[in-house]
């Protein structure tokens, strides 16, 4: 177990009691029809963004919980940043030009991009996508007769 | 006895067998692929039942699930990387059995205490809920509140990252499930005059998100570690003889024991249950030397109490409608996508699903005993799937589910949202478990607060006055405040316990 960061906790805790100042303004904002003996919708949050405004003190006055795994250097965060963008990017294609044209192009990008240097083939990516797609297609469209995005440029 | 040979009928025909088998060997692979998990099987799978009966989707998810808590032992033995947390304990003696040149001796142990863990556990879950549920027909919201506040509660204090961090991850679940009309007046809450924030957050969007995309996200970040040196040596026989299976009886019942209350209690689940019996199989051996070396015993022990924690977490899910861990809290969340009310009415209203729910967890045990004594040969191939035939796939199932599910594109918001989200609370360390099952309980918790004040003048105080809540919010309490005291007596004052996420 590596030593505890007191700065990640309090900027957690700081982060956290701002989310709870917005969410009980948000909150005391509700409009709503008082109902007999009902303590009304705005109850519940209350509750919630209590909890909440409790924690973030408490990691602001009591900061330290252990460091689980090694933190993440430079190179990790890079690569997440990679990771992140074919999926928001299949996100937009879907969005744009639907289910059939995205799906492939995503399976063959996300397919060189998990490759290991020299072990990409373009036709082993192809058979690949082809197939995904075929079987994903076949099962919810075929076999459970559900709508897929179609895309609004299609 | 009618609903009994109609369900079980229907579980026997051969289209339904087929799926239980698929989803037995999905479940095995996800479980064994370190990264991956049943959870995130079950998570995937459960938009692609949309289009099928109650009984068929329940038959596929209870299946993936067996089948992923019982692969899990396969990492930790040929690589000593545990497939999900449920194996820790596992990898202990699992691994150097197989650096030993005696894996198979080692998974022949892990199957069979699976299956004994597995099967039996179901058997006395399906006593005992019925029972249970006889007597939560009886309590009141101010029961269900505290009940759910206590699963929440014991879920935040034993997660990782101490218990301030739990807790702000379960109040961040809580208020993500106010995000739409309210309960009993239907008043718009955070919806920012959006429609498609109305139904507020789609439950599978933030399981896919919040698990599988996350995961694999992360996975990739990690720069995909691979799996190719997993071996397993020659096959002969079942591995364990006789003679290890009558030696290690009173381990093996111990170590039941243990996983299947354990698993009954919320928050704890096979994750805990596994170092447990194992530490407890240590204690009471007259070999304790011998355990971290390569002994059968520690094999046993683990695998058994895992599974048992199967049946454990199914009593309160089935009886109660309260998840205990991630897994039944997607369980019980597909219980209400198909439109069914989950806790004690549900042995009346929807019987037949109850009885496949326990039916298919014991036809599974069967099955996934049969499978991986067959494909024991198999289990390096496992490892060896490649990353990039794997996550890429994941990814579209997430996308092409949350869309199946909602019928708008709106919602791949929420899926990339969540992900994000997931990696943020890994940052900060803030524990994800709390966070689906504060959000799954939410809206139970809400309707029973205000009916709870609704119902009585001295609403509030009946919280106090009634055993049953009382007792149930005392337990609450002593689990939020013994983090708190546990480190001073043991003398590590500073920093509260942690326990298995």
């Amino acid at each position: 177990m590596r030593r505890p960061t007191l700065a990640r906790d309090r900027f957690l805790g700081v982060l956290l009691l701002a989310i709870s100042v917005a969410l009980y303004v948000v909150t005391s904002r509700i409009d709503y029809t008082p109902m007999t003996d009902d303590p009304g919708p705005t109850l519940f949050p209350y509750f919630g963004i209590a909890l909440l405004g409790i924690c973030s003190i408490g990691m602001l006055l009591r900061p330290g919980a252990p460091e689980l795994e090694p933190a993440w250097g430079r190179t990790q965060w890079l690569r997440l940043g990679k990771g992140f963008l074919p999926v928001v990017a299949y996100g937009l294609l879907l969005w744009l030009i639907g289910f059939d044209l995205a799906t492939p192009l995503i399976l063959v990008a996300m397919y060189w991009q998990m490759s290991k240097p020299g072990q990409f083939r373009i036709l082993g990516a192809a058979v690949y996508a082809a197939v995904t797609f075929g079987l994903l297609y076949v099962f919810f469209h075929n076999a459970l007769g559900s709508y897929l995005p179609e895309g609004i440029l299609s | 006895m009618d609903m009994l040979f109609s369900v079980f009928g229907e579980l026997l025909t051969p289209t339904t067998l087929v799926v239980i088998l698929i989803a037995n060997m999905v479940g095995i692979v996800f479980g064994a692929i370190p990264g991956l998990s049943g959870g995130i099987g079950v998570a995937l799978l459960l938009p692609m039942t949309f289009g099928l009966s109650p009984v068929l989707a329940f038959a596929m998810l209870i299946s993936v699930w067996v089948g992923g808590q019982s692969g899990a032992m396969i990492g930790s033995i040929l690589l000593g990387i545990p497939g999900s947390p449920s194996a820790v304990a596992t990898t202990f003696d699992g691994f150097p059995m197989t650096q030993r040149g005696e894996a198979v001796r080692a998974l022949g142990a892990a199957i069979s205490a699976s299956f004994i863990g597995t099967f039996f556990s179901i058997l006395i879950a399906a006593v005992l809920s019925d029972w249970l549920a006889d007597f939560a027909v009886q309590l009141g919201p101010w029961e269900y509140f505290a009940l759910g506040m206590c699963a929440i509660s014991l879920v935040s204090s034993l997660s990782s990252g101490g218990v301030l961090h739990g807790f702000a991850a379960a109040a961040l679940g809580l208020l993500a499930s106010t995000v739409g009309f309210a309960p009993i007046d239907g008043s718009e809450r955070f919806t920012f005059g959006s429609i498609y924030m109305g139904s507020g957050f789609d439950l599978i969007a933030l399981m896919l998100g919040l698990f599988a995309i996350k995961q694999i996200v992360t996975e990739f970040a990690r720069g995909l570690p691979t799996f190719d040196q997993a071996k397993i040596g020659a096959i002969k026989g079942l591995g364990v003889s006789f003679a290890e299976y009558r030696a290690n009886g009173v381990n093996i019942l111990r170590s039941f024991m243990i996983g299947l209350w354990i698993g009954f209690l919320p928050g704890m689940g096979a994750a805990l249950s596994n170092l447990v019996a194992y530490a407890q199989a240590k204690n009471s051996s007259k070999h304790p030397e011998k355990f971290g070396t390569g002994c059968i015993d520690g094999v046993f022990a683990s695998e058994t109490a895992n599974n048992a924690s199967i049946g454990g977490s199914l009593i309160p899910m089935i009886s109660l409608g309260i998840p205990g861990d991630g897994t039944t809290a997607l369980l019980l969340g597909g219980l209400m996508i198909h439109g069914l009310q989950p806790g004690p009415l549900l042995f009346s209203s929807n019987p037949e699903i109850v009885l496949t729910i326990f039916m298919t967890a014991l036809i599974s045990a069967v099955l996934v005993l049969a499978l991986q004594f067959g494909g024991i040969r198999l289990f390096p191939y496992i490892l060896r799937v490649p990353h990039r035939v794997m996550y890429p796939a994941i990814v579209v199932l997430c996308f092409t589910g949350t869309f199946v599910y909602a019928g708008t594109e709106f919602n791949f918001l929420f899926l990339v949202g969540f992900a994000l989200l997931g990696i943020l609370m890994d940052w900060f360390r803030l524990p994800i478990s709390p966070f689906p099952l504060a959000f799954i309980l939410g809206p139970m918790l809400e309707l029973n607060l205000r009916n709870s004040l609704t119902y009585d003048e001295n609403g509030l105080m009946m919280f106090v006055t009634r055993p049953v809540a009382a007792g149930l919010l005392l337990i609450a309490l002593c689990s939020i405040l013994w983090p708190f005291f546990k480190p001073r007596r043991a003398g590590t004052a500073g920093v509260p316990a942690r326990g298995a996420e």
